[in-house]
């Protein structure tokens, strides 16, 4: 009933087929063949075949298939990004190559999952830590507001030293924290306000910051939490009404914005302009059409930011978009097993905290595919899994972190049970 | 707060998610499929610039197989000869470093090949053969374009000859041109003026063209016995409006034949702003005039907020704008009596003599039923009244003419306007003429539209 593992396997040996044979591909595009590239897709796949195993033999109840997903959208991801790393001359060393660096992260972000999956399965709720995690966060959105160096717009990077760090993306999985302690249980009015005041201070500095994704991203996952928490159906109406209201208000307030929504109407308009990034990428995933120009055939690389916020574009010109629903149909599936894993749970804490976990990835995965094919206005926000970037990659596995500690607790207590009524759990 | 109300609102919630990510997949389809060869041939799309390096593009030819634009012995993309032959078929066909919005961008995916299946594609990349691109036959007569851009003369504006009832574009043409075998001005950005292609995406207000469609609201409202008495001026709201002539008591078809301002402005009243707005969106004013073979701009309609202001506008002044080609097909479906037919540009695309595509008609609209009443009236325009100088000896010749202000005070020369057809079967083509700072449509365009159409009757079409 609870141990569903079956799926799981036969996605883990796509995902490394897909990964050597990718590279593989992209070795034998030059004139030589690039050993340093079957390399990659090999310890690539090494390190997810290693993070795959380890996981499912320390922490026996993982959700294989949420694993699994991941897995495979990261590996999306580097073949992307090492395709992307051949028509760039700047990245010519191996350490400046975006798909080596992505790898790193990834062996990183293992180990923090790993950590995160550890803690939180034998956590209560860090009701002691809940004030601590409001204010490193909102530290953290303030210091970026403060010193952060703005790039396509957006002030979310912070420089130090050799890496580029977005502290607003850490930030995320302290809000995830903080707004499930909150909703766990019935708050008096004192804690209400404060914690009012925090989610409204987060937005507020992000849409000072520029960062209109991360915005919409806080806002999006509080209200949702709101519903799920509270059960108000009419207060979250009014607050969807606030937050349309706030936007509306934005877009006469805020160049920035209104600008999002010009472009958005008409980008072919603005083209030579601010248009240019989202009519490249409609032009790329014109020309992928159904199954792509085949990887290596396109050319993602005229497309802006095409390693993060228009990666989309990029795997839909080149794999096509029949690839690109596949892919939207996995960030499905893994919402799924994620609510799942949340109704399982035993605790209302647990419960909302998978549930938060799982909402913030879906609505950033919303956001900039809906972004990018010009469904609503573009907002630069990463794909989650997909895109380069550090903070952007551990910030996810620290979510995934958060939803297979619940999942390990939901089988260990499963378990329990079984082997309580005189069953055996193979 | 019980545990079973969270499951069920993570339950509603995971509802939620499923609709929005399958919007988010059926979205993506749709505009795969109903944008997809909108968004990628675009002169901006570095990609066609790229398939040139790797194949050998197909010849652009006219409906006669006239070649146009070929690939030559030496491997080199070589334009018709004939400097003024070039300038006359230059916005159709584009330039080669996509400055223009032609067919070599338009209809890139079948010149470089990239039509053909991706087997054959990768067929072709393991044997080494040379990658080739179709051969594009185009709707127009480069002969025609020819007669349309000379009978133009030294004005600028646009001629576009269409047959009615299949809506293949025979001839379009757009003046300032360019010479696309020399494009050395414009590399280094010059003027670009003469890139545009006013035919498709000129935005002129259509005078007194338009008063066909306020014509078309009187009848579709049972207003066709409306009468007004024009004694050279009528005052709406305070402001006077002009008209050509006294023309006294007048019904519609006078009106029409001497195209009374009083009259229609009067008219506007009679009708109110809404229905004929109306009208002119069953025209397809204020839609998407989106088509498969080419890129137009959308023309507009507005009734104002001022009794004055809707006057203005039942006399295609005011805001209206409208395209020479969308003129064009507002007169070809009056002439194929109410059925408007989706302009046409691609006649067929074939490689190594088997085809591949082939035009076929459809409808864009049906904005009349009956339009018999119309077309007399139209008759009447070029036999006995404002628009005689497009007479032609041995057929019928329908239409209107317009003479558009450009600007309230007078100081720039009006717009010329001459829209018609010819009647009958025999001969079913439709024409739309327009000159800049050129003055009065009868005196300017009519003897243009003469000219073009008489060449198109020679040449049999």
């Amino acid at each position: 009933m609870v141990f569903e593992r079956r799926g799981a396997g036969a996605l883990l040996v796509f995902t490394i087929l897909f990964l050597i044979s990718g590279c593989t591909l992209l070795a034998f595009k030059g004139e030589t063949p690039d050993i340093k590239l079957i390399a990659f897709g090999l310890g690539a796949s090494l390190l997810e075949l290693l993070v795959y195993n380890l996981m499912a033999i320390i922490f026996r109840h993982i959700d294989r298939i949420t694993l699994v997903i991941c897995l495979f959208l990261v590996s999306v991801g580097l073949v992307m990004l090492a395709r992307l790393d051949m028509e760039d001359a700047v990245r010519e060393t191996v350490m400046q190559q975006e798909a080596v660096k992505q790898l790193i992260w990834l062996g990183i972000g293992s180990v923090v999952l790993f950590i995160v999956v550890a803690i939180i399965k034998s956590s209560r709720d860090f009701r002691g830590l809940n004030f601590i995690f409001m204010g490193v966060s909102l530290g953290l959105l303030v210091f970026t507001f403060l010193f952060a160096d703005a790039v396509g717009g957006a002030k979310n990077w912070v420089k130090l030293g050799p890496v580029s760090l977005q502290p607003s993306e850490i930030a995320k999985v302290l809000f995830i924290l903080v707004s499930a302690y909150f909703f766990a249980e019935k708050r008096n009015r004192a804690a209400s306000v404060i914690y009012a005041v925090y989610v409204g201070l987060c937005v507020i500095v992000l849409v000072l910051s520029n960062d209109l994704g991360g915005a919409l991203l806080y806002a999006g996952t509080f209200l949702i939490m709101f519903f799920a928490g509270t059960g108000r159906t009419l207060l979250t109406f009014a607050g969807l009404g606030v937050a349309g209201a706030g936007a509306f208000a934005s877009y006469y307030l805020i160049d920035h914005v209104r600008a999002r929504v010009i472009i958005w109407l008409d980008p072919w308009a603005y083209y030579t302009t601010q248009g240019y990034q989202i009519v490249q990428g409609l032009m790329a995933i014109a020309a992928g059409g159904t199954f792509g120009a085949g990887l290596g055939l396109g050319r993602p690389d005229v497309i802006p930011v095409n390693t993060s916020d228009f990666i989309f574009a990029a795997i839909c010109e080149e794999f096509g978009i029949a690839f690109g629903i596949i892919t939207i149909l996995l960030y499905l599936v893994f919402i799924i097993r994620g609510m799942i894993i949340a109704m399982n749970a035993s605790r209302r804490f647990d419960a909302l905290l998978v549930f938060g976990a799982t909402c913030m990835l879906s609505l950033q995965c919303f956001i900039i595919i809906g972004g990018v094919i010009k469904l609503i206005p573009l907002t630069g926000i990463t794909l989650p899994f997909v895109s380069a970037g550090g903070s952007s990659l551990i910030t996810c596995l620290c979510l995934v972190g958060i939803i297979e500690g619940v999942a390990v607790k939901n089988g260990e207590r499963d378990e329990r049970k079984i082997t309580a009524a005189g069953g055996e759990v193979l | 707060m019980k545990k079973n109300i969270l499951k069920r609102n993570i339950t509603a919630l995971l509802i939620v998610f499923i609709a929005m990510f399958a919007v988010l997949i059926v979205y993506l389809g749709y505009v795969n499929v109903v944008f997809g060869e909108r968004w990628f041939a675009t002169p901006y799309n570095p990609r066609i610039q790229n398939m040139k390096t790797t194949v050998r593009a197909g010849d652009i030819l006219d409906r006669t197989g006239k070649q146009l634009l070929y690939t030559g012995s030496n491997g080199k993309r070589k334009y018709v000869k004939g400097e003024s032959l070039r300038e006359s078929i230059a916005h159709i066909v584009g330039d080669e470093y996509g400055l223009s919005y032609g067919a070599q961008i338009m209809y890139a995916k079948y010149l470089y090949g990239s039509d053909t299946d991706s087997i054959t594609q990768i067929a072709q990349l393991f044997t080494g053969e040379e990658r080739k691109g179709s051969d594009v036959r185009l709707t127009i007569d480069a002969q025609l374009c020819k007669t349309a851009m000379d009978a133009l003369g030294k004005y600028d504006g646009s001629v576009v000859v269409m047959n009615y009832k299949t809506g293949e574009i025979l001839a379009s043409v757009s003046s300032p041109s360019f010479d696309p075998a020399d494009m050395k001005d414009f590399e280094e950005g010059g003027g670009t003026s003469e890139l545009v292609n006013r035919a498709f995406s000129g935005l002129y207000p259509p005078g007194s063209t338009f008063k066909l469609i306020t014509a078309a609201a009187l009848i579709e409202n049972g207003k066709q016995d409306f009468k007004a008495t024009c004694t050279g001026s009528t005052v709406v709201d305070g402001n006077v409006i002009n008209c050509t002539g006294e023309h006294g008591e007048v019904g519609l078809k006078a009106a029409l034949e001497h195209s009374c301002n009083v009259y229609f402005a009067q008219s506007a009243k009679e009708l109110g702003g809404g229905a004929i707005k109306a009208e002119t969106e069953k025209f397809l004013y204020n839609k998407h005039l989106m088509f498969g073979d080419l890129v137009m701009k959308d023309s507009s309609y507005e009734t104002g907020n001022s009794a004055t202001d809707t006057a203005w506008s039942a006399i295609g002044q005011y805001h209206d704008l409208v395209t020479p080609l969308h003129a064009c097909m507002i007169a070809a479906s009056i002439a194929n009596d109410g059925v408007m037919m989706e302009p046409k540009l691609l006649l067929n695309v074939s490689s190594d003599g088997v085809s591949s595509y082939r035009m076929s008609p459809s409808i864009a609209a049906r904005p009349l039923g009956n339009t018999d009443t119309l077309k007399k009236m139209m008759q009447a325009v070029v036999k006995s009244g404002t628009g005689t100088a497009a007479k032609i000896k041995g057929v019928t010749v329908a239409g209107k003419t317009g003479t558009a202000e450009v600007d309230s005070a007078g100081k720039i020369p009006n717009t010329a306007w001459f829209v018609g057809f010819i009647e009958g079967d025999k001969h079913p083509i439709a024409i739309a003429v327009v000159m800049e700072k050129a003055g009065s449509g009868g005196k300017m365009a009519a003897p243009v539209a003469h000219k073009v159409l008489d060449k198109a009757i020679d040449l049999g079409y």
